[in-house]
């Protein structure tokens, strides 16, 4: 029966310690703390990326802010100009039309004084014809006895009765 | 072809020390080279610690966080100071489980010696500890509380009986699985030889029965280690927490 025997009892006992203690100082001096080190500096590794990625984000999140800003910017701005040179062209347009408006006027007044003036001469001319019409008619008819201040009396006259 | 004979103890190299008998035997030299093992495989785990671990590293890691949840979940925060000790325990009772899997091992888990000598030095460890944090108050376990006094006279001797028993059922709860196992083994093992000259064919049953009792063996070897290493741990909870 080799069951539960107690021969070399010392022997066992002193080398089971021995090995014991062996394995029991290598966990506890090296493995122990190797493998709670790389575990503890992993989970500082992975904290540090997050804090990275999360510090990444919140740049990322101002640039687009920023850029978000400036875009509005520039469309404001953009519409002030668009606007801006809106009015200017229809200042010019307005200031066009006044100015053929005037012209026209202008252009009209002349003719309007033309006309008056050619009226004017063509009268006048007209006036000096008959009065030296009338005179030769007077002359023929009166022979001399009416001179010419009486004529261009009477040519008055007659003038104002036919014209008014 | 006897099935026990697989675990005599022998000297190998006789040796007195000052009238201690200190001689190597099978069982000392399976211990020595099982324990050897464990520290070269650990050792060349954590030779070059990386953040992005090798499969060794890994293995290192993932062995230690196991028996690190184990302790943490059972003892508690009081418990990180023993948690080497803890370590320590569960390798070498499964490299000496493992070890004794190997054909013409030396199962030094199967012997008496090796698995009280781990039993009493728990139990002698949770006496010193229990008294040490609770002083007096660690005897209150064998009162625990809410029983009726009238039930003491009764509850009060069984559990210390139960306290007692404990490194004897911590030694012989292994010494018999391992026992058991090796014994089966042995036992088809020979049924296999027995019957292979016989009818080659019958060979295939005992074969197949031995297959499935090697693969439940190194089951076993590791569930073994893993419940000694759970008690450990209960054990030492009621010492540094109070029951």
């Amino acid at each position: 029966m080799q069951l539960f025997v107690m021969t070399y009892l010392e022997s066992q006992y002193f080398w089971t310690t021995v090995a014991f203690l062996i394995l029991l100082g290598v966990m506890w001096k090296f493995v122990v703390p190797a493998v709670l080190a790389t575990l503890d500096a992993r989970a500082a590794k992975i904290a540090g990326d997050l804090d990275a990625a999360e510090r990444s984000r919140l740049d990322a999140e101002g640039v687009l802010a920023d850029y978000n800003a400036k875009l509005t910017q520039a469309k404001k701005e953009a519409g002030e100009i668009v606007s801006r040179a809106r009015a200017e062209a229809e200042a010019l347009a307005q200031e066009r039309i006044h100015q053929v408006e005037s012209d026209l006027a202008r252009k009209a007044d002349e003719a309007r004084k033309s006309i008056a003036a050619a009226k004017a001469e063509a009268l006048g001319a007209v006036r000096a014809e008959v009065a030296e019409m009338v005179v030769q008619v007077s002359e023929k008819v009166l022979k001399g006895s009416v001179d010419a201040k009486a004529a261009k009396k009477l040519t008055d006259e007659a003038l104002r009765k036919e014209l008014n | 072809m006897n099935p026990l004979h697989q675990f005599e103890v022998a000297p190998l190299f006789p040796l007195m020390v000052g009238g201690w008998d200190l001689s190597i035997t099978n069982q000392a030299l399976w211990t020595g080279i099982a324990v050897a093992m464990v520290i070269a495989l650990f050792s060349a785990g954590v030779a070059r610690m990386r953040l992005v671990p090798g499969r060794l590293q890994s293995f290192v890691e993932l062995t230690v966080g196991f028996i690190q949840d184990l302790s943490g979940g059972i003892v508690g925060p009081k418990g990180v100071a023993f948690f080497p000790l803890i370590l320590t325990v569960f390798l070498f009772v499964s490299c000496l489980n493992l070890v004794g899997m190997l054909p013409h091992a030396f199962t030094a888990t199967s012997q008496i010696t090796t698995t009280g000598y781990m039993a009493v030095l728990v139990f002698a460890m949770v006496l010193v500890v229990g008294f040490a944090t609770q002083g007096l108050h660690f005897l209150a376990m064998f009162y625990p509380h809410g029983t009726p006094w009238w039930l003491a006279p009764l509850i009060v001797p069984l559990e210390l009986i139960s306290f007692l028993a404990r490194p004897f059922t911590l030694a012989i709860r292994l010494t018999a699985n391992m026992v058991a196992g090796h014994v089966l083994l042995k036992v088809f093992a020979s049924f296999c030889i027995m019957l292979m000259g016989w009818f080659t064919v019958s060979l295939a049953a005992p074969f197949v029965m031995l297959l499935a009792i090697t693969a439940l063996e190194l089951f076993v070897a590791l569930l073994q280690a893993y419940i000694f290493t759970v008690l450990t741990c209960v054990y030492l909870n009621d010492a540094l927490n109070g029951h």
